[in-house]
C-alpha cells in the first residue's frame, strides 16, 4: 500500500510538472527543455530556505514560486529575439547552465553531494510524514495547478497563448504585445513547476543536481506530448502512463540488469511511435502541425 | 603552456567540426534538428569494437564497415521515422521530438548490449606524447586534426563542384524551387543523412581511439557541434570550422581561467550570447524574423 | 495509420493502469508466508554506470548467502534485489518497495553516499535494518541507529593519506584533480584541509565534472604548477585516463589515490602509466587461507579463472556479518537484528575483523598499498 501510495505522489509531481509546461509548450506553442531547471530551482529554493532560514513550509513554496517565476522570465526573454526552432536550443543551454551551477556552486548548493535532511512540512500546525498525508497534500496542489491551468487557458489570456500558437505574426498584427505574453507564460509555467519541486524536496528529503538534468526535462516533455499537448487532462494521462510503465517492470520480472535501459527504451520509443502516428498525444491535443507558427 | 593549450584546441575542434558539419548538412535538407546524430556518432566506435574484438575483423576494413553501417543507420532513421513523419506534414518540432526519441532508444540499446562502463579500443602501449613547440600530442590526436581538415576540405569541394553536392546547396537554400529543377529533394536528403552520418561516425571512432568510449558520450559531443553551427552560420563550411575552433578555444581558456568543471556552461553561454546577439553566426546571412 | 482513435488510446492506457494495480495487489498477496523467515533487501546498481559494482555485490552476496544455508541456523533467508542505479531518487524507490510489497527486515546496499544519505531516513523511521558494505561519507556516521557500516569512512582515509605524504614522502607542493561529485568533493574537502592543517601552502586543486573523459588541460594545469605528489579522485575509468593522459602529456608527479583505484579497468586503460600510484586501501590479503579458500569458492560458483576482487570480498563481508547478526538475533525482527549487529565484536572477514563503534562504522584502518608493474601489492599494512 505504502508503495502504491509512493507511486501516486510520484504522479502527482509529474502531473503538476507536465501541467505547467503544457501551458508553455502546449498552448503557446514553445517547446522548451529547461523545465527540469524550474523544477531544480524550485526544489534547491524550498530546501535551502528549509534547512538555513527554518522557515515554514508554505513561505517556501511562496518563495520557490517567486524565484522560479523570476527565473522562468529570464528564460523567457530570449524566446523574443531567437528563432523558434533555435529556442529549442536555447531552452536546452539553459538548462545545461542551470544545471552547472547547481553542481558547481558547492558552498551554496552544496554541488554533487546535494541537500540532506529536509525537514517535514509542517502546515498550520499539522506535520506531513505519512504518505498518506504526502498524498493528500500533493493532490491539492495538482488539483490547484490544473485549476490555474485550467482558468489560465479559457480566459482571454489563453486565448492569446493559442493565437500565438498557430500564427505568432498575425496574433501581433492583431496588435497583441506577444512578447508580454510570451515571458507572462514563463513566469507561469517555471512558478507552477516549482511547486513541484518544492514537494519533490520535502517528499524525498533530499535533493542533488542529478535530479533536474535535460534527460529530465525530456522526460517530462515526453509526458506533455505523450497525454497530449494542449490539452486539459493530456499531462494527467501522459504522467500516469510514463511514471507507472517502468514500475510494472519491475514486478514483471524482467532481469534486473536490463530493466533500466528498457524502460529508457519504451520512453523513447513511445516518443516516436507517437510522434509518426499520433502526434497530438493521448488525449489529442495540438499536434504541432506544419502551418503552425513555424511557417 | 600556451602551446599545449593550443593543441588541446585544436584536438577538440576538430571532433566538433565533424559533428557539427553532420548536423548542419542534414539540418540544411531536411530542416529540423536531428538529435538522434548524437547517437549515430556514438554507434560509430561500438561497431568498431564489434567488428575488431567480436568478428576478428582486420582494423582498416573493420573502420570501413563501422563508417558504412554507420551510414545504413542514419539513412534507415530517415526511411522509416523522419521520411514518413515529413511527409504528413508534421512540423519540425515533431521531427525534433521523434529524434530526441529515436536518440533515447539507440543510446539505450548500446547500453543495453554493451553496459554502461567505459569501453576501450585502443591497443598499443601508453607512452609520453610527442613534443611539438613544448606541447605533447600523441599519434592518435595528430591523425584526428589531419583527418578532420581533410574531410572539411572535401565536403566544401564536394557542396561546390559535385552534382550532388549543388543538388545538396539547391535543396538547403529553397527546397520547392529545386524540386521544380528536378531535382529529387527525397534523395537529396537521404544522402544528406549518409553523408552526415558517415561524418559522425568517423569523429566518433577518433575520439574512442583517444578517450575510449561510453554510450552517453553521444548528446554532450553532439551539443559542442551544435554550438560551433551556430557560432560559424548554419550554411557556410569555414564559419562552422571557425566556430569549432573558437569554441575549442572558449573551453580551453575557461578550464585555464576558471575550472574544467564549468566548461560545458561556458560553451552554453556562448551559445547563449551567439543566439540572442548574432543567431547567423559569424558568416551566415541574417535572417530576419517576420515581423509585420 | 495516422489518426489512431482518441478512444483505443485512451482504453490502452486505463488498462496499463489496471496492470500496475493488480500487480501491485497481487505482489502484497503473495507475501503472507514464511513468518520465521528473515527477508534482505538488497539495493545496488544492478544497471548503470557503476553496474560493475552491482555485479560484485551479487557475486559476494551468492557466496555468503551459500555459506550462511551450509550453516545451522533457525532463520530461513530470502534476498531480494532492486536496481537503483547508482541514483540516490531511484534507490529510495527501491527502498520503499522493499518495506512496504516485499516486508523486508534488513536493506543491505545501498552502495554509494548519496543514495545511502537518501535512503536513511526512511529505514530509520520505518525501523529497518540498514547495512552498507562500501558507503564512505563522513556524513553517513550520524544517519541513524539503524543505519551501519562495514566500510570505513572517507574522512580517515583522506587524513591519513594526507598525513603519509606530508611526512613519508616529504612533499610540500600538491596538486588534486578530483571528480566532483559527492565523494570526490568529500575526499578533497578532508584532504585539502588535513594538508593545511599541517603547514602545506602550495596546494592547487582542480575539479572536474562527472562523464568528462578529457582531463588534458586540467593536467596541464597542474604540471605547470611542479606538484610532487597529486592526489587523483575518481570513478576507475576516470582514474585510468588521467592517468593514461598524464603520461602522454609528460605530466611527472607522484600520484596518490583511493582505495577504488584497485580496479583492472585502470590497468587496462592505464597500462604502465599506472605504476607507482600509492593508495589508501581497505586491506583484503589475498594470499591468507581464508581469502584463498574464498576464491575457490568464487572461481567454482562463477566458473571462471578470475580471481575475486575488493569490491566482491567487500560484499562478502558486508553480508556475512549480517547473516552472523539474524544467526544471532533472538527473533527475526529488525530491532533484535539491529541489537546483534551492534554486538558484533572481532567478526572474522576477508578484509578484517569487524567491530562495530556505536555510531554502527566499522572500526577498521586502512592500509597502504602500490600498483607495482601491473600488481597491486601492499606497502604496509597501517597508513598511520
Amino acid at each position: 500500500m505504502e508503495y502504491l501510495l509512493h507511486i501516486l505522489i510520484l504522479i502527482g509531481i509529474y502531473i503538476i510538472l507536465s501541467e505547467s509546461l503544457n501551458l508553455i509548450a502546449g498552448y503557446t506553442g514553445l517547446l522548451s527543455i529547461a523545465h527540469a531547471a524550474f523544477y531544480g530551482v524550485g526544489a534547491y529554493v524550498a530546501a535551502l530556505m528549509a534547512l538555513n532560514l527554518h522557515t515554514p513550509f508554505l513561505v517556501n513554496i511562496i518563495c520557490a514560486v517567486i524565484a522560479a517565476g523570476a527565473f522562468g522570465a529570464l528564460v523567457g526573454i530570449p524566446s523574443l529575439r531567437i528563432r523558434d526552432d533555435y529556442f529549442v536550443i536555447a531552452t536546452f543551454a539553459f538548462q545545461v547552465i542551470t544545471f552547472s551551477v547547481l553542481n558547481n556552486w558547492v558552498s551554496f548548493t552544496g554541488g554533487p553531494m546535494g541537500l540532506p535532511g529536509i525537514p517535514q512540512p509542517v502546515i498550520f500546525g499539522l506535520q506531513i510524514s505519512s504518505h498518506v498525508g504526502f498524498l493528500i497534500l500533493v493532490g491539492v496542489l495538482c488539483a490547484l495547478s490544473l485549476w490555474v491551468t485550467h482558468r489560465v487557458v479559457r480566459s482571454p489570456f489563453g486565448r492569446v497563448l493559442m493565437a500565438i500558437r498557430e500564427d505568432e505574426v498575425f496574433a501581433h498584427a492583431m496588435g497583441k504585445n506577444v512578447a508580454r505574453y510570451k515571458v507572462m507564460v514563463f513566469v507561469i509555467g517555471a512558478g507552477i513547476a516549482a511547486i513541484a519541486g518544492a514537494m519533490y524536496a520535502y517528499y524525498i528529503s533530499f535533493i542533488d543536481p542529478t535530479s533536474f538534468t535535460v534527460t529530465e526535462s525530456i522526460f517530462i516533455i515526453s509526458i506533455v506530448i505523450i497525454g497530449g499537448a494542449g490539452s486539459l487532462w493530456g499531462p494527467v494521462v501522459g504522467a500516469a502512463v510514463l511514471v507507472t510503465l517502468p514500475e510494472i517492470l519491475r514486478f514483471v520480472g524482467m532481469p534486473s540488469s536490463v530493466a533500466a535501459n528498457v524502460r529508457q527504451i519504451l520512453y523513447g520509443g513511445l516518443l516516436v511511435a507517437f510522434m509518426m502516428w499520433r502526434p497530438q498525444g493521448f488525449m489529442g491535443g495540438y499536434s504541432f502541425e506544419k502551418g503552425g507558427s513555424e511557417k | 603552456m600556451i602551446s599545449q593549450f593550443a593543441v588541446n584546441a585544436f584536438i577538440a575542434s576538430s571532433t566538433y567540426v565533424l559533428l557539427g558539419l553532420g548536423f548542419a548538412l542534414v539540418y540544411r535538407a531536411a530542416r529540423f534538428f536531428h538529435f538522434a546524430h548524437g547517437a549515430v556518432f556514438a554507434s560509430g566506435p561500438y561497431l568498431l569494437l564489434i567488428f575488431v574484438q567480436c568478428a576478428g575483423v582486420s582494423w582498416p576494413a573493420s573502420v570501413v564497415l563501422s563508417v558504412a553501417c554507420v551510414c545504413v543507420l542514419g539513412c534507415a532513421m530517415e526511411v522509416m521515422a523522419y521520411g514518413p513523419i515529413r511527409r504528413a506534414h508534421s512540423s519540425p518540432i515533431v521531427l525534433a521530438l521523434a529524434s530526441l526519441g529515436i536518440y533515447v532508444v539507440l543510446q539505450n540499446v548500446i547500453s543495453l548490449i554493451f553496459g554502461d562502463d567505459t569501453k576501450s579500443i585502443r591497443t598499443g602501449v601508453v607512452r609520453e606524447g610527442i613534443n611539438v613547440l613544448g606541447a605533447r600530442i600523441t599519434p592518435i590526436q595528430i591523425t584526428t586534426i589531419c583527418v578532420s581538415i581533410v574531410l572539411v576540405i572535401g565536403l566544401a569541394l564536394f557542396l561546390r563542384y559535385a552534382k550532388l553536392g549543388r543538388a545538396m546547396r539547391a535543396v538547403a537554400n529553397d527546397p520547392e524551387l529545386a524540386n521544380l529543377s528536378g531535382i529529387d529533394s527525397d534523395r537529396v536528403i537521404l544522402w544528406a543523412f549518409a553523408i552526415g552520418s558517415a561524418l559522425a561516425g568517423i569523429a566518433g571512432i577518433l575520439v574512442a581511439l583517444d578517450v575510449d568510449m561510453t554510450p552517453t558520450m553521444g548528446m554532450n559531443a553532439l551539443m559542442m557541434g551544435v554550438v560551433a553551427v551556430i557560432i560559424g552560420g548554419v550554411s557556410s563550411i569555414p564559419g562552422i570550422a571557425l566556430g569549432a575552433l573558437l569554441l575549442g578555444m572558449a573551453q580551453q581558456f575557461g578550464v585555464w581561467w576558471i575550472s574544467s568543471q564549468w566548461q560545458d556552461a561556458i560553451a552554453f553561454i556562448i551559445l547563449l550570447v551567439f543566439l540572442l546577439f548574432r543567431p547567423q553566426g559569424f558568416m551566415g546571412r541574417k535572417v530576419k524574423k517576420a515581423v509585420v | 495509420m495516422r489518426g489512431v482513435s482518441r478512444g483505443v488510446t485512451l482504453l490502452m492506457a486505463a488498462l496499463l493502469l489496471a496492470v500496475v494495480l493488480l500487480c501491485s495487489c497481487a505482489r502484497q498477496g503473495s507475501e503472507v508466508r514464511g513468518t520465521l523467515a528473515v527477508r534482505v533487501g538488497v539495493v545496488a546498481p544492478l544497471t548503470g554506470p557503476a553496474a560493475v559494482w552491482g555485479q560484485w555485490l551479487k557475486q559476494g552476496v551468492s557466496i555468503a548467502l551459500r555459506e550462511y544455508k551450509a550453516g545451522q541456523s533457525k532463520f530461513d533467508v530470502r534476498v531480494i534485489y532492486e536496481d537503483s542505479q547508482g541514483d540516490p531518487a531511484k534507490a529510495v524507490s527501491a527502498v520503499q518497495k522493499l518495506i512496504s510489497v516485499d516486508k523486508v527486515q534488513v536493506v543491505y546496499g545501498p552502495l554509494t553516499s548519496a543514495e545511502v544519505l537518501a535512503v536513511a531516513p526512511i529505514a530509520e523511521k520505518a525501523k529497518v535494518v540498514l547495512l552498507t558494505p562500501s558507503a564512505s561519507s563522513r556524513q553517513i556516521t550520524s544517519a541513524g541507529r539503524y543505519i551501519f557500516r562495514t566500510y570505513p569512512s572517507d574522512q580517515e582515509q583522506s587524513i591519513a593519506l594526507a598525513r603519509y605524504c606530508h611526512s613519508k614522502m616529504s612533499a610540500r607542493a600538491f596538486g588534486i584533480l578530483y571528480k566532483s561529485d559527492d565523494f570526490g568533493q568529500g575526499v578533497k574537502d578532508d584532504f585539502a584541509r588535513e594538508l593545511r592543517r599541517l603547514g602545506v601552502g602550495r596546494i592547487a586543486v582542480e575539479g572536474f565534472q562527472p562523464g568528462a573523459s578529457d582531463f588534458r588541460t586540467s593536467i596541464a594545469k597542474l604540471k605547470q604548477f611542479r606538484p610532487e605528489v597529486t592526489l587523483i579522485v575518481g570513478m576507475p575509468d576516470e582514474l585510468g585516463t588521467i592517468l593514461r593522459q598524464s603520461r602522454e602529456l609528460a605530466f611527472h608527479t607522484r600520484f596518490v589515490s583511493t582505495a577504488n583505484i584497485e580496479n583492472p579497468e585502470v590497468l587496462k586503460m592505464a597500462g604502465s602509466a599506472a605504476d607507482g600510484v600509492v593508495y589508501g586501501s581497505v586491506l583484503y590479503d589475498d594470499t591468507s587461507q581464508v581469502a584463498r579458500r574464498f576464491r575457490a569458492e568464487y572461481q567454482g560458483e562463477f566458473k571462471t579463472q578470475d580471481k575475486p576482487g575488493l569490491g566482491v570480498a567487500l560484499a562478502h563481508d558486508g553480508m556475512s556479518v549480517l547473516l552472523d547478526a539474524i544467526m544471532r538475533a533472538s527473533r527475526p525482527t529488525p530491532t533484535a537484528i539491529g541489537q546483534a549487529l551492534g554486538s558484533t565484536h572481532d567478526y572474522p572477514a576477508l578484509t578484517g575483523s569487524i567491530t562495530f563503534d556505536a555510531n554502527g562504522d566499522v572500526v577498521k584502518h586502512f592500509a597502504l598499498k602500490a600498483i607495482r608493474q601491473g600488481k597491486f601489492v601492499v606497502l604496509s599494512q597501517r597508513i598511520d
